[in-house]
């Protein structure tokens, strides 16, 4: 009886997961003139438009603004004692991730993508069934389906998260009020991120990391400097450190870890975020029972995102790393051009996807770290910039940070760059952009930077790489 | 106070220069008498053991295996009593090959192809570097005027800024021409290919292979490293395909036409040996300097067949179809002597003998012992002889004498099924046959067809001496002592 109610509809692509993969493959399948669907569970954006990048930047601002307000007799200015509202703080967050939210959904109607409230879950291969509340809803058919379902922070056994005490980055991006102190667990860029933001309200923050140095996925100088800065605003760093035990209370938590030189620690925190990583969403969508190959949880896809059964295809955080939204953006629009049959689709090069963290200060990088082109058995040359030679760092009063270029020395071939200090997640495109066009170090270096700028530090570095630097 | 004596690379028949140390059958500290095996080596033809020419104890190693040693050169020091190591250093430093060796060098030297000069090492000069097969530079720069030597221009340039007289110098190019590797290798010197100007369209390399493009690439459309990865492996980007957005060339596109160009994916690279040296240089030789031409004939071997059969099954012998074929061999041979001949450049040999130069395949290459005097054996010697030079031949264990010579050679692929193929002279002979595989096949015979077992076979021979009509004629003889067996016996 209810099947015979259920909507039946066909369309020439469907996506699942609205987020930065999901909506761009919709938005790019519509372009193409495709018939094309997309099926959300929860919220149009998905969690980096609603619970991951953009709220969290929204909050990391005002934080900037913050302490800017606290300096500001630095710049000879003067202001009444400076102060905030966390609330009103959140509220600003939660307001720009709704306007942007429904600014997915006036995309998707003026692109005349049919939206589907409910969860997908694949049939058979070019059938999904999507459900509300595990009641079957509709029953969708394409040749092509796309998973974009992204992925959820991982737990670690025997530390549930409550909500309350223990956190992860959703809690974490809604406080109710401010923690006096706050243990933060792992260091990647969610971590650090939350650490520099509670940080700069006020909280005692402690960082904990499993690997030798924060950042692990960083170049190590820009590790080792991040680290250096943050303890100079009063955060303290445990590396090599192992998490043995979290005993939640009501309104605290006590941890226990040893540090890397074996000393015992237990310490009481009135909140905790795990920051430890994701895994991939796959549960529920039909995946097992049609045979899509999965490695240690992720989907395995082919350079054009194609799963082990045709006609179903997996793009963003759900497949291979790095776990970023303009990757999953990027993967979409590659994906349905291929399966659109445009000319000239490229692959996605996974090296020249740039990394950021919006902490203060910035990090951002793209490409390999020194150690990688090493190991890869390439012989480097290494150019480096510090801010503090820099008249534009000088006159902002932010000198902090350094700019580092890797090229092939045989080839003049920009390997990596890797970049702390203000703006630098702005800047890294210039880096990104001449990697995509193969630029040489020649092309980097007859390039004008502005003056004064920031970005004449990445001009800099490029000339110290073959012993040219001017102004070091 | 012991007396000390040298052991030194021997000289296994005139064409040995050189010797590969295999393996030491001795270690230092054991006893030997003369006459004992105390080291194999390998030379162009064959591994052999060198005998001791001294009694007493082993007392140091110099040439080890791996090195490729001259003849006369020191291979190992041996004491009749007890030596201090000063005093063996002292022996080794003042080390002279003897007369001999350095006369058999000196000959080789004035016959054209180059050796070493193993005299003009002088003791003061080499120490210690005596124990490495590195020459010194003042024993290398000796020896009379070399510009008749045959040498590339580079390797020339390089001997010359070297102070290397070439004819110290062993060549491995086409007819022992020596190459720029050969010098580096004599004098353990490594000289890098300059790299190529920075002018765009200069491409050494590129120019070098005649498939590849010279025309101007600069204003094909490239990323800038690929341009610059391009120029430094010497690949011209007309010869690349581009899959970069709008035609571009891209850095994965240059790495994929590099290993195309290059005509080699994956390889290992094997040293050449002894063996594979001399097949290289004998062979190139011979097909570059013989004009060869080929003539071949159908033979049925039905009634050899059932010959054959009956003298094995019923006489006891062990008769091969090839046994056969040397037999009717020599018989054409002694029919036709024009073609058991030799071209010298000044005239050609008749011999009187059959002396069947068989080629045998052995591991790693091909070895040719000779059966002489064919013409006055029976089947059962042949066979007899045969079957032992075969696999005599597979252990490595010929001597010199059972491989040197021969006036005509036969080259047996029958047993792989091949249908026909064509052989390259064995210098200095002037004609070789190449047998193919016995097929049952429809042959007519009258208006008929009729199924016969065919045998094809074809003569190389060298214009020089031998013209096509007396192939022919040898082809016509050689049919029909095959296809009449008992002809033989007359």
């Amino acid at each position: 009886m209810a099947s015979k109610k259920l909507e039946q509809q066909t369309f020439d692509l469907i996506v699942v997961g609205a987020g930065p993969g999901g909506y761009v493959a919709a938005i790019r399948a519509a372009q193409l003139g495709m018939k094309a669907a997309i099926v959300e569970k929860e919220h149009m954006g998905g969690i980096c438009l609603n619970w991951g990048c953009i709220p969290t930047k929204s909050l990391l601002k005002s934080a900037e603004v913050y302490q800017s307000m606290l300096h500001a007799q630095d710049y000879g200015l003067s202001a009444g004692e400076p102060g905030f509202d966390i609330k009103k703080v959140v509220q600003r967050s939660r307001d720009v991730a709704d306007r942007l939210s429904g600014g997915i959904g006036f995309l998707m109607k003026k692109n005349n993508i049919t939206v589907f409230d409910g969860f997908g879950s694949l049939r058979a291969a070019g059938e999904l069934e999507v459900s509300d509340d595990g009641k079957p809803v509709a029953l969708l058919n394409a040749p092509h389906i796309i998973f974009a379902t992204g992925a959820s922070p991982r737990n670690i056994p025997g530390m549930e998260v409550d909500g309350k005490v223990v956190w992860t980055a959703r809690e974490a991006m809604t406080p109710k009020k401010l923690p006096k102190s706050l243990l933060v667990v792992g260091s990647g860029a969610i971590g650090i991120e939350f650490a520099s933001f509670y940080r700069s309200f006020g909280t005692e923050v402690t960082v904990i990391e499993m690997l030798d140095r924060i950042l692990p996925q960083e170049d190590a100088e820009v590790s080792k400097a991040a680290q250096r800065y943050f303890k100079k605003r009063g955060m303290k760093f445990f590396t090599s450190a192992k998490l043995d035990e979290l005993d939640v209370k009501k309104t605290k938590a006590i941890a226990q870890w040893v540090d890397k030189n074996g000393g015992q620690h237990s310490e009481s925190f009135e909140r905790v975020i795990l920051a430890v990583g994701v895994s991939a969403n796959t549960q529920g969508l039909g995946f097992e029972a049609l045979g899509v190959e999965l490695d240690r949880g992720q989907v395995v896809v082919d350079e054009w995102s194609q799963t082990s059964v045709p006609g179903v295809y997996a793009i963003g955080d759900m497949t291979q790393p790095p776990l970023l939204a303009h990757k999953a953006s990027h993967e979409a629009v590659i994906c349905v051009e291929k399966i659109a049959g445009v000319d000239g689709v490229q692959p996605l090069n996974h090296l020249a996807v740039p990394g950021c963290t919006y902490s203060s200060p910035q990090i951002a990088s793209v490409g390999m770290t020194q150690q990688q082109a090493i190991d890869e058995g390439i012989e480097v040359r290494v150019g480096r910039f510090d801010l503090t030679a820099l008249g534009k760092a000088q006159a902002i009063g932010d000198t902090e940070g350094f700019v580092k270029t890797v090229f092939d020395a045989n080839t003049g071939e920009l390997l990596g760059a890797h970049m702390i200090g203000p703006e630098v997640t702005e800047l890294i495109q210039g880096y990104v952009i001449a990697q995509q066009l193969e630029s040489t170090e020649e092309e980097l270096m007859q390039t004008v930077f502005a003056h004064p700028t920031l970005s004449e530090a990445m001009h800099e570095s490029v000339l110290d790489a073959y012993d040219q630097a001017i102004h070091s | 106070m012991s007396e000390l004596f040298a052991l030194t690379v021997p000289k296994w028949g005139m064409s040995m220069e050189e010797g590969d140390i295999t393996e030491w059958r001795v270690a230092v500290g054991d006893k030997l008498a003369i006459g004992d095996e105390y080291c194999d080596i390998e030379t162009s033809k064959i591994v052999n053991a060198a005998e001791s020419s001294a009694a007493g104890t082993l007392v140091r190693i110099v040439g080890e295996p791996g090195q490729t040693l001259a003849v006369g050169m020191l291979l190992g020091v041996v004491a009749d009593g007890k030596a201090t190591e000063k005093d063996i250093d002292a022996f080794v430093a003042a080390f002279v090959p003897e007369a001999g060796g350095a006369a058999l060098a000196k000959a080789s030297v004035t016959d054209g192809s180059a050796a070493a000069a193993p005299a003009a090492a002088k003791p003061a000069a080499v120490a210690k570097e005596v124990a490495a097969p590195v020459m010194t530079s003042s024993a290398l720069s000796q020896g009379p005027d070399d510009s008749d030597v045959k040498a590339s221009v580079v390797a020339r340039r390089i001997a010359v800024a070297n102070s290397i007289n070439l004819h110290n110098v062993t060549g491995t190019g086409r007819n022992g021409r020596v190459s720029k590797q050969d010098v580096e290798k004599a004098a353990g010197i490594r000289v890098m290919a300059p790299l190529p100007a920075g002018t765009p369209g200069v491409s050494g390399a590129a120019s070098m292979q005649s498939n590849r493009s010279s025309a101007d690439d600069s204003r094909i459309a490239a990323t800038p490293v690929a341009r610059r990865i391009a120029k430094k492996l010497n690949i011209n980007l007309n010869d690349v395909t581009p899959t970069g957005t709008r035609g571009r060339v891209t850095k994965g596109d240059i790495e994929k036409a590099a290993v195309a160009l290059s005509g080699v994916a994956d390889f290992r690279e094997e040293k050449l040996n002894g063996m594979r040296k001399t097949i290289a240089a004998r062979l190139s030789e011979s097909k570059q300097t013989i004009p060869h031409y080929r003539v071949s004939v159908d033979i049925e071997i039905d009634s050899l067949l059932s010959q054959r059969k009956y003298m094995n099954d019923e006489l006891g012998h062990s008769l091969s179809v090839n046994d056969f074929v040397i037999k009717a061999s020599a018989s054409a041979l002694q029919r036709v002597p024009e073609v058991n001949v030799q071209f010298t450049g000044e005239g050609i040999r008749y011999f009187d003998q059959v002396d069947i130069s068989m080629a045998v395949a052995i591991e790693g290459g091909l070895i040719t012992p000779v059966i002489r005097n064919v013409g006055s054996k029976g089947l059962p010697q042949i066979a007899a002889e045969s079957q032992d030079l075969a696999q005599r031949a597979q252990a490595g264990s010929l001597g010199i004498d059972e491989f040197s010579g021969g006036t005509f050679s036969i080259s047996n692929l029958g047993m792989f099924g091949v249908d026909q193929f064509d052989a390259v002279i064995n210098l200095p002979q002037a004609a070789i046959l190449a047998v193919a595989a016995g097929k049952r096949k429809p042959v007519m015979r009258g208006e008929n067809v009729v199924p016969a077992t065919v045998m094809r076979v074809s003569l190389s021979s060298d214009h020089r001496a031998i013209d096509g009509a007396t192939a022919a004629k040898f082809l016509q003889s050689l049919k029909g002592f095959l296809e009449n067996p008992a002809s033989m016996l007359l």
